[in-house]
């Protein structure tokens, strides 16, 4: 179980506040999954930008009315495909085929479509950084690597992960942020090549 | 300076919050630090990408940062406040989604002269097949009770809606589907429930009233649990008209206008587009309204 619905919310309270730096974090968070969801949409690598900002600082608009009953990941999906489906009918443009289905397919990735409009040195650069990602995760301690691997690939909460583990909540925390700290340290050479 | 360690400190703080695992007194630290070294968000972003890669997510976007395109352009905007019925700050609307064929076509509503007929011939377009309805009347005599929308600016009013004031049973997902579609259009969010007296002329086969409340006419398909809702708004809006499919929901809003004042009929329901249409122009007022 993904505890991160009940989380963002205490982000979303604070930009309901004014809080910008709070909405700056869901942004970061959040940018790179609406970017691809977009690019389901749309082919142009620039357009796929501006219509995630839009979506964005729409959502950031319509927040007061965001009251959780979804998660705020679902509810900024949904912002997102409309702003992306709006700007093609405004542009008489037809979806593309790759049109994701919004019903079933919360998470769904549009790899097929980021590959038309990503450039051969792009597509170097993120087979670096997942090669650097993966080893260097491999070369971690046993205790590190599965509290990260816990937390990122299942999506368990600290204190589903304490209790895989059997340790105190307050070590989780610290074993995943051990094991990002070691990656960062590799990936940032990468990342400011 | 802050030392090594605090700067560890800070950075598991970092960690913890993007798990959503923080206190608020410790979301608090971060946003602190975040506002004070522009170096703590190049780290969400890579701790981010880490937990991107290690979900086998494709990162083609690893090194697009819009965020800070977002907080900028977002600069002068107060902090987000709900809508209100009377709000004044709303943007003229634009043409909305809509899959498949879009007979609320706004342009063509609001600027013939002859509304009716313009609507009318859409309608047959579209809709070739509508006959007369359960209660006896026509869809095409729906239509032919509308009048020109105006686009002024015509009633400051508060919502109103279908039904009992006393109850408030429209469940968590329509609301967020219809708060959606209003973020959509740029329409009001404040709804206060008062005793009104609508009715649908029209439902699709199957589909039985269920019950009225302050926020919908809702009604139950026999045999399923299956729910549709019509929400009828007083506003003072342009005309909004319009259908869509979100989310396997049909969505249609019309604007019903009785003498100067407007009214937006909105269907949602898991049927098909054209019968929510059907739905939406079917609804009228039982009798005068207060």
């Amino acid at each position: 179980m993904d505890n991160t619905q009940d989380k963002d919310q205490q982000l979303v309270q604070r930009v309901k506040q004014g809080d910008k730096q709070a909405y700056d974090l869901l942004v970061i968070k959040y940018q790179h999954r609406i970017l691809r969801l977009v690019s389901g949409y749309i082919h142009d690598y620039q357009e796929v930008q501006d219509i995630t900002q839009e979506a964005f600082i729409k959502a950031y608009k319509a927040l007061a009315n965001f009251r959780g009953d979804s998660s705020f990941y679902t509810w900024l999906y949904r912002i997102a495909i409309n702003t992306a489906k709006n700007y093609l009918i405004s542009k008489g443009r037809k979806m593309m085929e790759s049109e994701v289905d919004v019903h079933d397919s919360e998470f769904h990735e549009t790899s097929h479509a980021l590959r038309d409009i990503t450039t051969p040195e792009g597509k170097l650069a993120s087979a670096e950084i997942e090669k650097t990602i993966h080893e260097t995760i491999g070369d971690l301690p046993d205790d590190l690597k599965t509290a990260v691997m816990l937390r990122e690939f299942d999506g368990l909460s600290y204190e589903e992960i304490a209790k895989v583990m059997d340790c105190p909540i307050g070590t989780v925390r610290s074993r995943i942020f051990r094991a990002r700290e070691a990656i960062e340290k590799k990936l940032k050479p990468l990342l400011h090549k | 300076m802050k030392s090594t360690q605090d700067n560890k400190t800070i950075e598991e703080l970092l960690s913890t919050v993007l798990d959503g695992e923080a206190s608020d007194a410790e979301v608090e630290t971060v946003m602190t630090a975040l506002s004070e070294n522009p170096e703590l968000r190049h780290l969400a972003q890579h701790y981010q990408l880490i937990g991107e890669t290690l979900r086998d997510e494709d990162i083609a976007f690893f090194h697009v940062d819009i965020s800070s395109r977002v907080i900028t352009a977002l600069a002068n905007e107060p902090a987000p406040s709900k809508l209100s019925a009377a709000g004044t700050a709303r943007q003229p609307m634009q043409q909305p989604a809509s899959n498949g064929w879009n007979f609320w076509n706004s342009a063509g509503f609001a600027a013939a002269a002859c509304i009716t007929l313009a609507v009318l011939f859409s309608f047959r377009q579209i809709s070739p097949n509508l006959g007369v309805n359960s209660a006896g009347v026509t869809a095409n005599n729906a239509l032919t009770t509308l009048e020109p929308a105006n686009n002024s600016s015509i009633y400051q009013g508060d919502a109103i809606l279908a039904g009992n004031p006393a109850s408030d049973s429209i469940t968590p997902e329509v609301q967020e589907l219809l708060d959606f579609y209003r973020v959509q259009h740029s329409l009001p969010f404040e709804s206060k429930g008062i005793a009104a007296h609508w009715q649908a002329t029209w439902q699709p086969t199957g589909y039985l009233l269920s019950e009225a409340d302050s926020m919908q006419l809702r009604f139950k398909q026999v045999d399923s649990n299956q729910y549709l809702s019509v929400l009828i708004e007083a506003g003072d809006m342009q005309p909004q008209n319009f259908a869509a499919e979100v989310e396997g929901l049909a969505i249609a809003s019309y604007t019903y206008k009785q003498g100067d004042r407007l009214f937006y009929i909105t269907v949602i329901g898991a049927i098909p587009l054209g019968e929510a249409e059907r739905m939406a122009l079917s609804v009228q007022p039982v009798k005068n309204l207060p």
